[in-house]
């Protein structure tokens, strides 16, 4: 079949306000009469406050207040409900917030903050989720049964968990048993920033009739006015909330965030309007960062390559607060076997408070913390067992309609195809085919397999909306609330209601904000579901719409509705192309030459409702989590300099199994960010933490980023289409997945080639240099040997 | 960072204890100190004037008792403070041995700095310390004799 | 007191543009400390939106008309003005022909958009460890000229940097220009930096040879490892007594790597520092005399 939009290398519909400046974020807006906040924050990592003293802050110019927490001891959340609007009795990590100053400018704002005097009196900090794991650790969260948490967590109270997952499948120590290689290995993860461009910030309005308006840069609108009811108690009518352009989000900006407080801000000033931004350091400080992770696990192989018992342990260290983090442990747990059928599995899955910053879902949810570890496993097997690594994953991998996931999910039959994503990624990097020796004789080359697979890690009824208005002259209004901070997904979704209707693409028109008050409704824009959801709804808009408009045609054409079609913008009868109306006519309702008329103005509605997703067991982890699986695979070829630990990636290849490409540049688009990111995140971010708990690089001068010069010289991105029978043109998400498998692809071509482990991130070049000279110092004294050796004599005169 | 000295004064132990464990009079020997408030339990708050380099900032310094013995003229004390975007934050222990006629004053500062000076210059920062420590410790000589 | 400077504005200050040298060193004779001069301003509103600096007065030093002259004197040497841009240097002919350590560091150093704006002799008097400016500049034997309303003096930059944020300037001193000395037709000299995922480096080295054949005057200078550039002056002598430079080269780098200042930080271990002193130093030196 023949499509004019869908499939087809349609430029992203906001790149031009976009490459002009002349987009408007959030961070470019101010409303009359706004004041500005600004955050007090902590400076010991775990105390009680003693007495917060703000009146010398109070003094200077400008200032309007000065909020503490106990004015307004609301606690806010999604999912653990962990969290004060500010610091209430106790500071737990360095960079809390404590008290928040309002005032006239930023300038004034910033200057009182050092005149807010906190006194502390310190408690013992944990850094380690190991040691807060400890049956005497000191408590963090001293009431925690008093949280309102979401029914799909556990947290453990009198202790510092904050979500236990266990998943039991099979009988795991039956399954060691009949093992013939079993492996014990570790891994372990660094806290990472999201790096956005658009730092956090939020303007609130609280008005006096109580309607709160709230502006943010955020990823979505409808969790923000869901937060900010249950924890503000005001009626989810009465907040509105607009999310204009974003500048980013990657996963940040999709949990709690801090819309509530400043809208109690607001009403504190007087319900004059408040901004808040958060500096850059303070996304390194105080904003919520991707968690670090402990992983113990122990997995067990039959001689034939079977993967038949696996036993893991994720402790993740969600830092001092854990909103979003404990749906990030019950991801990376139910996670766990990712591609592969594994008929005994045991996970624990502990989502561990310490006094750090506190942790969110940054792209891939938890996946790209299980795959690091499963997908190292399954080299280190093959090599135990002799068995190549691409057979080993041959063997194991899934077969859609008949494998069963750890969860126990039966996968449907047109889930994708694993195993035509593995052939054309061992195609595509040459696998078997040994690498070209490097010009220089210290560096060696290998390449490395990784494969993954992810579904939206969401709540079984997450639903998904779509309204669709026709306008006079036949262009539509889509009102969705999928959100647009760099994706592409909106255009993507313009292009089927285009393609639908037979329209120009430039008659279908998305705001470019985002409303809870006149976009439909969607539960959340991450997980890579939008194009899925959202599309369905879209589609099911478009047939209401359509029926609509057929109703009144076949009135008008005096011809039975299933003879007329869509064509060009005319309702048509098919096979006569002169019966025909202009779809201008219709859209508003159609007038006969008299003036009588009929229909009337075109609003289609569509939803998607996922039907057969469940909760998880709380005891063995077993239900239907997931609404699709998009499976995929990683493969690189690399250069490692044995002097100096410097890792490049000289090829990278992406394959997925996205079901259609509805737009091949925009895919292209997001596998090669995807890939950007995934490298950075394995060779180099990393934030770091002093022996107090304080982060020492948080600016981009001392925190690593990937570099132009550091990218994968060749990307390979080939798309497999096994269409999803219910998605949208067969369609699947893929927006997270790009990254999950670089990390483990570059540890394995490592692992592969010297037989040197690689278990924690980042591979920054000490941190491989150290691995090389402790495990292989025969290969590194060679390298020294080539590097330093010089045939050439040169003799000078002295 | 770990730091420790020795000196000597020309003056008897109970008089050296006398004055190290009056805050009032210590914190006037503290270098670039301008303003402070000392409370019933000891407890210091102060307002320094600090030059590293050509850094300029003022701190916000507080000190407790941790453990005072005017039996064996032990003492040790917790520091902790903030300027400049950063902080820091230790211990100092202080004691006294009598050395026929004068008195050793043995210190041994263990003192950690966060933030941005922390990063940029905490070699740089050491000598600073040291130096600052070496001027109090001066001072307390002087005032002594 | 928030977690470590937090601020998105700068402290409140009074903004001079003088037009002239003399007018620039009469406001800092009547400010002193209360002032800074900004060149480029790339270092002093970093230390200013950190609050590691808040002066009273900054004075811009961009509408200067002789702080902005690069010139060539053959005898004599190359004078770089105070707001000369890092943009500027790595396009003069001069400095990419003769000066390649210069080039190459100045090239290394950051993205376009900030060598438009950076000064040499503002990365000089900023005193960071981790910068690049003046590790060449001490291997070429570079001087800074000095200025204040009733004097000219003229320091080396190795003396002229004490240690992080510590340089020899009175308050009422401007850093007007810095001179690098003429170089015999044989000179070589070349820089390289080891830097992952940040401008700021690990470890650098810029080194210089006046002859690579008769080697008579080397210097190896090591930028990014210790409180400030450091000289391996023995790894030098090895250079200038060895007849056998391919063996030379070998001894020099196992020699720096163990006889210079070295620290651990945030970037990087002692370790891994000293390791990567030694690969530089095989590196430059190999290319420089041209062996292996």
């Amino acid at each position: 079949m023949s499509f004019k939009y869908v499939g087809k290398p349609i430029p992203p519909q906001d790149g031009f306000l976009k490459v002009t400046g002349t987009a408007t974020y959030t961070f470019d807006l101010e409303l009359p009469g706004m004041l500005y906040a600004k955050l007090v924050t902590s400076t010991v990592p775990h105390a009680r406050i003693k007495k917060i003293d703000v009146s010398r802050a109070l003094g200077v110019p400008g200032v309007v207040r000065v909020v503490t927490g106990k004015e307004y001891p609301y606690r806010v959340g999604m999912y653990a409900g962990d969290r004060d609007l500010l610091a209430i009795d106790k500071v737990n990590w360095v960079g809390h917030p404590v008290a928040a100053v309002i005032a006239e400018t930023l300038e004034a704002a910033e200057k009182a903050i050092d005149l807010v005097d906190v006194e502390y009196e310190e408690l013992p900090a944990i850094f380690d989720p190991l040691e807060a794991l400890k049956p005497d650790a000191l408590l963090i969260h001293e009431k925690m049964e008093e949280y309102r948490h979401s029914p799909a967590f556990k947290p453990i109270p009198g202790t510092n968990i904050a979500n236990k997952f266990t998943l039991v499948r099979g009988d795991v120590e039956k399954g060691f048993r009949e093992s013939d290689v079993v492996l014990e290995e570790e891994f372990h993860i660094s806290h990472v920033s999201h790096c956005y461009m658009e730092v956090q910030n939020v303007i609130a309005h609280y008005h006096l009739d109580g309607t709160v308006e709230i502006w943010t840069s955020w990823q979505n609108v409808a969790p923000v006015r869901q937060i900010m009811a249950l924890s503000l108690g005001i009626p989810h009518n009465k907040i509105i909330v607009r999310i204009p352009y974003v500048g980013g989000g990657f996963g940040g900006k999709a949990g709690l965030g801090w819309e509530a407080l400043v809208a109690i801000l607001s009403k504190a000033a007087g319900h004059r309007p408040v901004k808040l931004v958060l500096s850059r350091k303070e996304q390194f400080s105080t904003a919520a960062v991707r968690e670090g992770f402990h992983a113990f696990a122990k997995a067990g192989f039959k001689k034939d390559g079977t993967f038949n018992a696996y036993s893991v342990r994720f402790i993740l260290d969600a830092g001092a607060y854990a909103d979003y983090t404990v749906n990030v442990g019950r991801a990376v747990g139910y996670s766990a076997d990712g591609c592969y059928e594994i008929p005994n599995i045991n996970v624990e899955s502990l989502t561990v408070y310490t006094n750090k910053i506190p942790t969110t879902a940054l792209r891939g949810f938890g996946y790209p913390e299980s795959h690091w570890v499963l997908e190292q496993i399954i080299d280190r097997a093959a090599k135990k067992l002799g068995i190549d690594p691409s057979e080993i994953r041959r063997k194991n991998l899934v077969k859609p309609g008949h494998s069963h996931t750890c969860t126990g999910e039966r996968l449907r039959e047109d889930a994708g195809d694993p195993q035509k994503v593995l052939k054309t990624l061992v195609d595509e990097i040459g696998w078997g085919k040994p690498s070209e020796n490097p010009p220089e004789p210290w560096k060696v080359r290998a390449k490395g397999l990784s494969l993954f697979v992810k579904g939206p890690a969401q709540p079984p009824n997450a639903a998904a909306s779509a309204i669709l208005k026709f306008n006079e002259d036949a262009s539509i209004d889509l009102l969705i609330a999928t959100g647009n901070f760099g994706q592409g997904t909106v255009t993507a979704l313009m292009q089927i209601v285009a393609e639908e209707f037979g329209l120009p693409l430039e008659k279908v028109r998305v705001d470019y904000v985002r409303d809870t008050h006149k976009s439909a409704y969607t539960w959340q824009t991450v997980g890579s579901r939008g194009l899925f959801t959202d599309g369905i709804a879209i589609l099911k808009a478009i047939e209401d719409a359509k029926n609509q408009i057929f109703t009144v045609a076949s009135e008008v054409l005096r011809c039975p509705k299933d003879q007329l079609e869509l064509v060009d913008g005319e309702v048509r009868v098919k096979g006569k192309p002169w019966e025909k109306i202009p779809l201008q006519d219709i859209v508003m309702g159609y007038t006969y030459p008299n003036g009588n008329s009929i229909g009337g103005p075109v609003i289609g509605r569509g939803v998607f409702m996922s039907t057969h997703t469940t909760y998880l067991d709380p005891d063995t982890g077993q239900g239907n989590p997931t609404i699709f699986h998009t499976f995929g695979g990683t493969a690189v070829e690399l250069e490692l300099d044995l002097l100096t630990g410097e890792i490049n990636i000289l090829k990278a290849v992406e394959v997925l199994d996205l079901g259609k490409v509805i737009n091949p540049l925009l895919v292209k688009q997001q596998t090669h960010g995807g890939l950007i990111m995934g490298t950075s995140i394995s060779l180099y971010e990393e934030i770091k933490f002093d022996e107090r708990g304080w982060v020492v690089n948080p600016n981009f001068t001392s925190y690593y980023l990937v570099r132009i010069k550091d990218l994968p010289r060749e990307v390979v991105a080939r798309y497999i289409e096994t269409p999803q029978l219910d998605g949208p043109y067969g369609a699947r998400g893929i927006g997270e997945l790009t990254m999950i498998g670089v990390a483990p692809a570059i540890a394995n071509a490592i692992y592969n080639s010297i037989g040197v482990k690689l278990d924690r991130l980042p591979m920054n070049p000490e941190y491989v240099w150290r691995a090389l000279r402790e495990q292989r110092p025969d290969l590194v004294e060679e390298a020294w040997k080539r590097f330093s050796k010089y045939e050439k004599i040169v003799e000078v005169t002295i | 960072m770990k730091f420790e000295g020795k000196l000597a004064v020309q003056s008897r132990i109970d008089k050296v204890w006398n004055f190290i464990s009056d805050p009032e009079k210590v914190i006037q020997c503290i270098p670039g100190i301008e303003d402070y408030s000392v409370d019933e339990e000891k407890r210091v708050t102060a307002k320094v004037k600090v030059s590293i380099g050509f850094i300029k900032g003022i701190f916000h310094a507080s000190s407790r008792v941790l453990e005072e013995d005017p039996q064996r003229y032990i003492a040790k004390l917790n520091l902790t403070g903030s300027g400049a975007g950063s902080g820091f934050n230790g211990t100092v222990e202080i004691k006294l041995t009598s050395l026929d006629g004068s008195t050793q004053i043995a210190w041994l500062a263990d003192v950690n700095v966060s933030g941005p000076l922390g990063s940029l210059a905490k070699p740089m920062l050491e000598g600073y310390v040291r130096r600052i420590v070496e001027q109090l410790f001066d001072c307390v000589k002087q005032r002594l004799a | 007191m928030s977690f470590g400077a937090p601020y998105l504005t700068l402290p409140e200050f009074t903004y001079h543009k003088p037009k002239s040298l003399k007018e620039a060193l009469q406001l800092l004779n009547e400010f002193r400390d209360e002032a800074k001069v900004m060149a480029g301003g790339v270092g002093l509103i970093a230390f200013m939106k950190e609050r590691l600096l808040a002066p009273n007065h900054v004075i811009d030093i961009k509408d200067i008309p002789e702080l902005k002259i690069i010139e060539y004197r053959k005898g004599e040497g190359l004078k770089i003005g105070a707001t000369v841009t890092m943009s500027e240097i790595e396009k003069h002919d001069i400095v990419r022909e003769k000066y390649v350590a210069l080039h190459q560091a100045v090239k290394a150093g950051s993205d376009p958009i900030i060598k438009n704006r950076a000064t040499l002799v503002g990365n000089i008097c900023e005193a960071i460890p981790w910068v690049d400016g003046p590790v060449p500049l001490i291997a070429y034997n570079a001087e800074l000229e000095i200025m204040s309303v009733d004097n000219v003096r003229r320091m080396p930059v190795s003396e002229f940097i004490k240690g992080p944020v510590e340089i020899s300037l009175e308050p009422n001193e401007i850093v007007t220009s810095v001179y690098l000395p003429d170089l015999p037709p044989e000179a070589k000299s070349l820089f390289m930096k080891f830097n992952t995922g940040s401008e700021f480096a690990l470890a650098t080295l810029a080194a210089y040879v006046n002859d690579s054949k008769k080697p008579r005057d080397a210097r190896l200078v090591y930028g990014a490892v210790s409180t400030k550039p450091v000289r391996a002056y023995e790894a030098e002598k090895i250079i200038l007594t060895n007849k056998n430079i391919s063996e030379a080269v070998i001894l020099a780098a196992e020699k720096a790597s163990k006889e210079i200042d070295v620290i651990s930080d945030v970037l990087a271990t002692e370790d891994y520092r000293r390791h990567l002193v030694k690969l530089l130093t095989i590196n430059v030196l190999s290319r420089i005399f041209e062996v292996g």
